[in-house]
C-alpha cells in the first residue's frame, strides 16, 4: 500500500531523516512513535506530498508518487491530518464536512460514510452543525479535522497527534473512531506521543529517533526494547523540563 | 456498537439542547433569505428606476452603476470567495474596451462579434499572469503582479500611438446593432446591455457560490494548506476564478466604450482598480449582495450628492476607513448583524 526506500531529508546542516526504509500494508493500523524531534512530522509531511525528500522514493499503491501535490495523492485516497487544530475558523461544521466531502463510490465509499456517521454521534458533531469551526472547544476542532479528513473517502489516513489536548473520555472516543475506521478497512498510521493511547490501538509500532528507524514491531514487544526506552525516556525528560 | 447511543449522550455538553442548535440553523436560513430579498431589492432599484426613467441623466447614471456592479460582482469571485488580492480589474475593463474598439474598427467586425475574441484575449491574458503568480500560497505575488500587469497595460495603451491613439484615448463612432429587434444603440438599449450584463454576472457568481467549485474557493480562502490536504487543486482552481473574473470585467469594458463614445488609458488607472476593491469593503467581501451594496454606495452616493469626481475619493477614502473600523464585514455584514438573532456568545 505504502512503500519508503531510502528516505532522507535535511533542514538547511541539519539531518532530519535517515535513510528510512519501510512500509505500511492495506488494512494496518500503524502507530509511528519517537521523541521530540525525531522526524515523525518530516516523515508525514512527505508521504502526503507537502515535502519533497532530499533522498529516497515513496510508493502509493505500487505507484511512484515521490514529489506528487497533496491534493493529488488525496484525491487518489491518501490523506494526512494537522498537528492541533486546524480547521476552517470562518466556516461552520456543516459547510467544513461539505467542501471535504467527495463522492465514493461503492463499498469504500458505504464505509466511509458509517464512520462518519459513528464520528458525527460519538463527538456530537451535529449538535454543533452549525457553529464555526473557529468557535468550537479545541477537542471537537480536532475532531472535525479528521472528520473533514474522513469526509474525502481517504482510505489511507495519516493522522498527525489526534489525541493531543484530548480529555479521557474524548480519547476514548477517539479511540473508538480510529478502530471503526480500522474495522471498515482504511491503513491507518498515527502519529502520537502519548503512548497510552496508542498502545492500546496500534498493532504495529515503528519507532523513529534523530531522524532514524530504530525499532520496528508489535507495541508490546518495542515497548521494551531498551534503545527505544533510552530514546523516550531520555527525551521525556528533556520535554517536559 | 451497541453502546455507542450511551457515549454519545455523555458527550453532549449539557448547556445545549438538541432543539437549540435547530432554531439556530433555522433563523440562520431566515437571515441569509432576508439579506438576499434585501440584495434582491437593491439590485431592483439600480435596474428599475433607470429603465422607467425618462431623465436622460439617470438612465446615464443606472449604465454607469450597472457596469460598476459587473466590475465589483466579477472582482468578488476572486477576491471575495478565493481571498486573492487583484489589483488589475481596471485594466482588464479597459482592456475590453480597447480590444473589442481595435477588433471593430480594423477588422470591421460587428460589435457583438468582437466580443468572442475579446472574452478571449482576457482569459489568456489573466491565465498567463495567474499561472505564476497563483502557484504562491498567501497571496502577496498575485496583488504585486497584477498591479504590475495593471501598469504595464496602461502605460503600452498610452504610448503605442498608431493602435490605440495614445494618452489622448480614441473616439468611437460604432454602437452595438439591433439584435432580436431590440435596438442597443440608444442611451437606453445601452442601459440594457449594461442592466443584462449585470445579472448574468450575479447569476454566474450565485451559481459559483453555490457549487463544489465555490465552496472550494471559499476553502482556498481561509486554507491553502488545509484546502490541499483535501484534495482541493488550489493553484487551478484559483486560476478558474480570476480567468472568469477578467473575462467579465473586459466585457463590461466593452459595453463602456460605446456608452462613453470614447475611451482613454485613463480608465485602466491602478485607482480605479482601488475603487472597485474599495467598493467590495465596503459592500462586504465574499457576499453575493455585498458588491451591489458598495456599488450603489460608492458609485451613486456621491453622484447623489452632485460631488464632483475630486471630492469622490475623499468621501470614499473616508467611507472604507469608517467601514473597515466599525464595519469589518461590510454593509451586507452590518445588516447581517442587525437582524441576528440575539444569542448569547455569538460574535
Amino acid at each position: 500500500m505504502l512503500r519508503l526506500e531510502g528516505i532522507g531529508h535535511r533542514f538547511g546542516g541539519l539531518e532530519v531523516l535517515r535513510r528510512i526504509d519501510t512500509s505500511v500494508a492495506a488494512g494496518e493500523l500503524v502507530g509511528l512513535i519517537g521523541p521530540n524531534g525525531a522526524g515523525k512530522t518530516t516523515l508525514f509531511n512527505i508521504i502526503s506530498g507537502f515535502v519533497r525528500p532530499a533522498t529516497g522514493r515513496v510508493f502509493f499503491e505500487g505507484r511512484d508518487v515521490t514529489g506528487w501535490k497533496p491534493n493529488v495523492l488525496a484525491a487518489l485516497g491518501l490523506v494526512r491530518t494537522f498537528q492541533g487544530a486546524r480547521v476552517f475558523p470562518n466556516l461552520t461544521v456543516k459547510e467544513s464536512l461539505a467542501i471535504a466531502r467527495r463522492p465514493v463510490k461503492g463499498r469504500q465509499g458505504d464505509a466511509a460514510a458509517r464512520v462518519i456517521a459513528t464520528a458525527q454521534q460519538l463527538f456530537d458533531l451535529d449538535a454543533h452543525a452549525g457553529e464555526e469551526a473557529g468557535s468550537l472547544p479545541s477537542g471537537l476542532m480536532r475532531v472535525l479535522g479528521i472528520a473533514m479528513a474522513l469526509s474525502t473517502g481517504a482510505h489511507v489516513l495519516l493522522l498527525d497527534e489526534p489525541a493531543a489536548g484530548l480529555s479521557g473520555e474524548e480519547m476514548e472516543h477517539l479511540q473508538e473512531v480510529i478502530r471503526q475506521l480500522h474495522q471498515a478497512g482504511t491503513t491507518i498510521v498515527v502519529v502520537d506521543h502519548n503512548l497510552h493511547f496508542l498502545m492500546g490501538l496500534v498493532t504495529r509500532a515503528i519507532v523513529l529517533d534523530s531522524g532514524m528507524l530504530i525499532a520496528d514491531g508489535p507495541p508490546e514487544a518495542v515497548t521494551a526494547d531498551p534503545r527505544v526506552v533510552e530514546a523516550y525516556l531520555g527525551a521525556a525528560d528533556l520535554a517536559d523540563g | 456498537m451497541t453502546d455507542m447511543p450511551d457515549l454519545a449522550t455523555a458527550s453532549v455538553p449539557p448547556a445545549k439542547a438538541p432543539t437549540a442548535w435547530r432554531g439556530w440553523l433555522g433563523s440562520l436560513a431566515g437571515r441569509r433569505t432576508l439579506l438576499a430579498v434585501l440584495g434582491i431589492a437593491a439590485l431592483a432599484v439600480l435596474l428599475a428606476v433607470p429603465a422607467t426613467a425618462s431623465s436622460r441623466y439617470i438612465v446615464y447614471l443606472g449604465t454607469l452603476l450597472a457596469l460598476h456592479g459587473v466590475l465589483a460582482v466579477s472582482l468578488n469571485i476572486i477576491m471575495g470567495f478565493a481571498g486573492q488580492f487583484a489589483l488589475a480589474h481596471a485594466a482588464f475593463y479597459g482592456l475590453g474596451a480597447y480590444t473589442s474598439a481595435i477588433l471593430i474598427r480594423d477588422f470591421d467586425l460587428s460589435f457583438w462579434a468582437s466580443l468572442p475574441p475579446t472574452a478571449a484575449a482576457a482569459a489568456l491574458l489573466a491565465a498567463a499572469i495567474g499561472y505564476p503568480s497563483l502557484r504562491f500560497t498567501g497571496g502577496i505575488h498575485f496583488a504585486l503582479i497584477t498591479f504590475a500587469f495593471g501598469e504595464l497595460i496602461r502605460l503600452v495603451t498610452a504610448n503605442w500611438h498608431d493602435l490605440t491613439g495614445g494618452p489622448q484615448g480614441m473616439q468611437l463612432g460604432f454602437s452595438p446593432e439591433p439584435l432580436l429587434g431590440i435596438d442597443f444603440g440608444s442611451t437606453r438599449g445601452i442601459y440594457a446591455l449594461a442592466a443584462g450584463l449585470l445579472v448574468i454576472s450575479l447569476a454566474i457568481a450565485a451559481a459559483i457560490r453555490f457549487s463544489r467549485f465555490g465552496r472550494s474557493l471559499v476553502a482556498i480562502r481561509e486554507d491553502e494548506v488545509l484546502a490541499s490536504s483535501l484534495g482541493i487543486n488550489v493553484t487551478a482552481n484559483k486560476m478558474a476564478a480570476f480567468v472568469i473574473t477578467s473575462v467579465l470585467a473586459a466585457l463590461a469594458g466593452t459595453i463602456y466604450g460605446p456608452f462613453v463614445g470614447f475611451i482613454s488609458p485613463e480608465m485602466m488607472s491602478a485607482s480605479d482598480s482601488i475603487s472597485v476593491v474599495g467598493m467590495l469593503i465596503v459592500g462586504g467581501l465574499g457576499t453575493l449582495a455585498g458588491p451591489i451594496f458598495g456599488t450603489l454606495i460608492f458609485m451613486g452616493l456621491p453622484e447623489l450628492l452632485r460631488v464632483a469626481k475630486l471630492y469622490r475619493l475623499v468621501i470614499l477614502g473616508l467611507i472604507i476607513i469608517a467601514v473597515v473600523l466599525f464595519a469589518p464585514k461590510g454593509v451586507a455584514g452590518v445588516i447581517d448583524r442587525l437582524i441576528r438573532p440575539k444569542r448569547g456568545g455569538a460574535r
